[in-house]
């Protein structure tokens, strides 16, 4: 979890990610992360959730500054849309398995857009999460 | 099915810090009020929004774990919040639940928005059958 916290994507020796490099199908983060209890807890106290590990903790390291680790993602994008689909609780303490890979690219009204599919699964490859994030790529 | 909710809360700016924090989201644009305040000042992380949108559900079913090991959502970010807004979330079962129902779930309205009626987030929410039982 303490990964999350580190701000990859803000890397200023990585190359930048612009809208024309990425590639659909290309996986953008495949990442183990490990769950400490005390990280849970902070996400959940920030939400003011009165329980941890909270319903969208996993959906929150799928943002691509936060987690493309490779690349130095421009600020200014905007979240344009979110799907996120729990099929069994997170648990701390314990190991995961994020990917996040490029669905589609197109524009509307002249606006480039980024659909990222992320994939969340446990030491077992057992499916815990899945979510698209859409984003309003910045130029 | 019944509506769930209404509940608020206001956005801060020290929650904003907090959830960058948690979160890895420290963007400049949630983060840095004075570098921010020619641009209006700061906005709210959307996940961070959603986030508290979540939690209402699971706060609001008789069985909110159930939600938290089943439930699913699809919602679009329509507006940004910003610090010192009063956002307001409501559910309320969508024209969708005559619907058959997949993998036994019912389909909520879900939105948020603020006291000047915008919507900052709006969509649905997939809430299992067992979560809205007792």
């Amino acid at each position: 979890m303490s990964e999350a916290a580190s701000h990859p994507g803000d890397g200023g020796a990585l190359p930048e990610l612009t809208y024309d490099r990425i590639v659909v199908g290309e996986v953008y983060a495949d990442r183990e992360i490990e769950i400490s209890p005390a990280a849970a807890a902070s996400y959940a106290a920030s939400i003011g959730a009165k329980e941890s590990p909270a319903f969208l903790m996993a959906a929150s390291w799928t943002v691509p500054r936060v987690s493309f680790s490779k690349w130095r993602v421009p600020p200014g994008g905007i979240h344009a849309r979110q799907t996120w689909k729990s099929f069994r609780r997170i648990v701390p303490a314990t190991r995961v398995r994020l990917r996040t890979t490029a669905k589609e690219k197109f524009e509307a009204k002249s606006r480039p857009y980024v659909v990222f599919e992320s994939v969340l699964e446990d030491e077992a490859g057992e499916p815990l999460a899945r979510g698209e994030m859409t984003v309003l790529w910045p130029k | 099915m019944k509506e769930l909710g209404p509940f608020s809360w206001t956005v801060t700016q020290q929650q904003i810090d907090g959830y960058a924090a948690a979160a890895g989201a420290n963007d400049p644009i949630h983060v840095d009020p004075v570098g921010r305040a020619r641009a209006g000042g700061t906005i709210a992380q959307g996940m961070l929004v959603l986030a508290v949108m979540a939690e209402f559900v699971a706060n609001s079913v008789p069985n909110g774990a159930a939600w938290r090991e089943g439930g699913s959502l699809d919602v679009r970010f329509r507006a940004p919040a910003r610090p010192g807004e009063r956002l307001t979330v409501r559910a309320a079962p969508s024209p969708q639940s005559d619907e058959p129902r997949p993998e036994g779930c019912a389909t909520y309205d879900l939105s948020c928005e603020n006291d000047a009626g915008v919507k900052i987030i709006a969509g649905t929410a997939r809430i299992p059958l067992a979560a809205l039982s007792t």
